[in-house]
């Protein structure tokens, strides 16, 4: 019995110093959460400098990858802002970040991620993310969602977080020395992709939904957004994101799952503008994920997008 | 229901622990044990409750041929021989519906051009271990070996749930008279450590390590038409160590939890890795279906009793039967047959007189398992060519960009430099690191079985205890990160 006791003491202990390290290295950088601080920085200045009504494109990096900001703003005649940066962060956070920069007369335009339509539980790169750089909103979750929080940090990012490495500044794709004023990624032509890089392309797969339905916690959140939205005098639209065409979204399910959208946003009474076929390109135009287009893709998918757009602001 | 499911932890196990031992403190042995029997049935359809059917009805059928060969219970119209032969066409041909049919389908409609439909059967869980299980108890029992006949009993041998599903493969004789001990009947608090300890472990070999290099091998395997030189060792790597962290992780929560009901289940690994030679490998590596295999295969076969040449078809032949077991499919055949040459070369090698350095014999012993595990793997031919082209080919050498300012001068030889070398299959640089940290484990530290000896032996092994303490908390807490995953052998 007495070893069964040192057992269950060394477990307690364990989850004791863990959740003691967690709290200890609240707000110490990760490499990893880098280029997303500095993309928002970068983003929420360029948007403080615009005065007059804008339009801002609010989504995860098939935003980030797939608007020419300066061609849409020249076609919309407003000042656009792409204010996208990561689907990794999951629907919540990325509508939650939007507010800060939304002002009453603004455009939102969402094209939103299908794999947030069923979102369901906070994401690694959103708990490593607000672990390292936006405290204030890990402190302002309830309790119920901080203890989810906490039991999903795996042990390897605890880990990371202890050593409070202060982050080098990013090379590679992701930084800011590859986001331009407007907040586009740019330097994504097909000069800039190595044969391995296009290899790696070529061999991407679709991205399978789980059944076709969208999930109850991401109708709530839309449900609210598109209510703070109203009271602040701000117009939504929403629009289809960007994907690497595969056979799989012609199938049942896929098709499905898009009229489920379109009913959701009907019910709304959301504007919800574009064919979601229209934003379904061949590989040639991505670069290196099924959502981020090259440069090519880049015009293509901006001018469907203005094609789409000029209806409404006409 | 997995062993590495919360509600398997959490509500399975600890209700049928206290209700089967509560059941025997009342002496209420029968209805302890027809409580165990219900209770492994629940945890076998929790998967598909159709697959009942099928167990139960191989249990009845096994139960009566097996009476039917008790001594004391002879039947004048048949031989034993011919009933004993019976039983196990019918046990084989149960498998072969199941598991083979398409397999032979696909295969003569290839041969002869003709279009016979396939038929698609799902197959039915643990079937191969079951039906390999019971044919040992017929023959057991036509040796005179097995020595009670109750089917409650019979049913607990067959059904007993850390076994059920994919092992140890058990004899009737090494199970049953556990059972049938009053000592065992009591909660005993130095088996529940040492079954809790070896549970940890197991645990933590299956959800912090294999589930890791599952991912890894998974893409490298199922995603991509090329892989450079890197990616396909990593790949055959991560399988190498998913496979043997998986099913000896496995095998440790099976013995570990049969320990918490004091029965002890034979050990199925012993640091297979660590094999100087391919004989010593199949001494360490699923001992209990080797011990199948030689007891009711090779040696019925002939074993080693005859000429040279007869033992060494009789060991290629008996490693063909092992590679079909795995699976329907050319790949296990081939896999089987890679083995089965390289015990009759080693076997041939030895009788030669020839020797080689221990290091030397590790180093081939260890590449030549990690290559056959490929067509393991492979879901086809062309993915296993695919990937040990990979391996062994120099003209596709992917090396990490930030050593191009250094290497660049390799360039002239055809390699190249990208940031994407390895994320093809989801690697980085830390899986570099966690492979060798887990390459060190299986080549340098103690296997369960040697700790859980050791646990055994010393009273005050505090340090065994914090020890499974702290990996309960690992696994725990990385099963909330991930989604629960199937082992490699519930396939099989």
């Amino acid at each position: 019995m007495k070893n069964i006791n040192i057992i269950i003491a060394s477990f307690c202990f364990c989850c004791f110093l863990y959740i003691s390290i967690l709290y200890i290295q609240l707000g110490n950088e990760t490499q990893g959460s880098r280029w997303v601080y500095d993309a928002y920085n970068l983003k929420e200045e360029a948007a403080s400098e615009i005065l007059e009504p804008k339009i801002v494109i609010v989504s995860g990096s098939n935003g980030l990858f797939g608007v020419d900001s300066d061609l849409l703003s020249h076609h919309l005649g407003k000042p656009v802002v792409n204010y996208a940066v990561h689907a990794g962060l999951g629907p919540a956070y990325i509508l939650y970040k939007s507010k800060k920069v939304l002002k009453p007369g603004d455009i939102a335009i969402l094209p939103i991620e299908y794999s947030h339509y069923q979102h369901e539980n906070i994401s690694s790169v959103l708990l490593d993310y607000i672990l390292s750089r936006d405290v204030d909103y890990f402190r302002g979750l309830t309790i119920e969602e901080k203890i989810d929080a906490i039991l999903r940090v795996s042990i390897s990012r605890t880990l990371l977080g202890l050593k409070n490495n202060k982050s080098s500044v990013p090379i590679g794709v992701y930084g800011i020395h590859n986001i331009n004023s407007y907040g586009d990624q740019v330097n994504i032509s097909m000069k800039d992709m190595s044969p391995s890089d296009i290899r790696h392309r070529d061999n991407l797969k679709e991205t399978q939904i789980k059944g076709s339905t969208v999930s109850n916690k991401t109708k709530d959140l839309l449900h609210n957004y598109i209510a703070w939205a109203k009271n602040n005098n701000i117009t939504l639209i929403f629009t289809p994101p960007n994907y690497m065409y595969f056979e799989y979204y012609d199938g049942k399910e896929f098709v499905d799952f898009l009229r489920n959208i379109n009913l959701f946003y009907n019910g709304e009474n959301a504007l919800y503008i574009g064919n979601p076929q229209d934003y379904m390109f061949d590989k040639k135009f991505y670069f290196n994920t099924t959502s981020h287009l090259n440069k090519n893709g880049v015009e293509r998918r901006t001018l469907q997008m203005i094609k789409d757009l000029k209806n409404t602001f006409n | 229901m997995l062993f590495n499911s919360y509600e398997f932890i959490f509500v399975f196990l600890p209700i049928t622990f206290f209700v089967y031992f509560y059941l025997n403190h009342k002496r209420l042995t029968g209805a302890s044990k027809g409580f165990l029997v219900f209770s492994s049935l629940f945890f076998y359809s929790w998967w598909n409750v159709a697959y009942l059917p099928i167990i139960l009805t191989s249990m009845l059928f096994n139960y009566l041929i097996g009476t039917n060969l008790n001594k004391d219970c002879v039947n004048h119209k048949f031989s034993k021989k011919s009933i004993l032969t019976f039983g196990i066409m019918s046990n084989l041909a149960l498998l072969v519906y199941f598991k083979y049919m398409d397999f032979f389908i696909e295969n003569i409609n290839v041969a002869s051009g003709s279009e016979f439909d396939l038929l698609y059967l799902a197959l039915p869980l643990a079937i191969s271990f079951f039906t390999f299980q019971q044919i040992a108890y017929l023959v057991d029992s036509y040796k005179q070996e097995t020595k009670e006949y109750d089917f409650l009993n019979y049913a607990l041998f067959v059904t007993f749930f850390p076994q059920l599903i994919a092992g140890p493969i058990v004899h009737h004789s090494e199970m049953m008279p556990q059972f049938a001990k009053t000592k065992n009947k009591v909660k005993n608090y130095k088996n529940i450590t040492m079954g809790v300890f070896i549970f940890s472990v197991g645990l933590f070999k299956k959800v912090v390590i294999a589930d890791y290099f599952s991912g890894i091998s998974d893409l490298g395997f199922n995603s991509l038409e090329t892989l450079n030189l890197f990616s396909a060792w990593i790949t055959s790597l991560s399988y190498t160590l998913q496979l043997y962290f998986d099913f000896s992780g496995y095998t440790d929560m099976a013995i570990g939890i049969a320990l918490l009901f004091n029965i002890k289940i034979p050990i199925n690994f012993n640091s297979p890795y660590k094999a100087l030679d391919i004989q010593d490998f199949w001494r360490r590596w699923h001992l209990t279906l080797s011990r199948f295999l030689k007891d009711y295969i090779y040696i019925p076969l002939g074993g080693n009793r005859e000429s040279e040449f007869k033992t060494y078809t009789n060991l290629f032949m008996t490693f063909i039967i092992g590679g079909l077991w795995h699976g329907a499919g050319w790949t296990f055949i081939f896999w089987g047959a890679m083995h089965g040459s390289a015990l009759v070369g080693h076997r041939l090698w030895r009788s030669l007189g020839f020797s080689m350095p221990s290091w030397l014999g590790w180093f081939i012993t260890f590449n030549f398992i990690n290559v056959t595990w490929v067509f393991f793997r492979a879901n086809s031919w062309e993915n296993a060519v695919r990937v040990i082209n990979g391996m062994f080919s120099f003209d596709n050498i992917v090396l990490p960009e930030f050593l191009m300012n250094q290497l660049n001068f390799v360039s002239v030889y055809g390699l190249s430099f990208s940031k994407t070398w390895l994320t093809d299959i989801s690697a980085n640089n830390y899986t570099l690191v966690y492979m060798v940290l887990s390459l060190g484990l299986v080549f340098i530290f103690e296997n369960s079985n040697q700790m859980t000896n050791k646990l055994s032996k010393n009273k005050k092994s505090y340090y065994y205890h914090i020890l499974s303490g702290c990996l309960l908390f690992c696994a725990l807490k990385t099963m909330m990160v991930v989604t629960d995953s199937a082992f490699l052998y519930f396939n099989f």
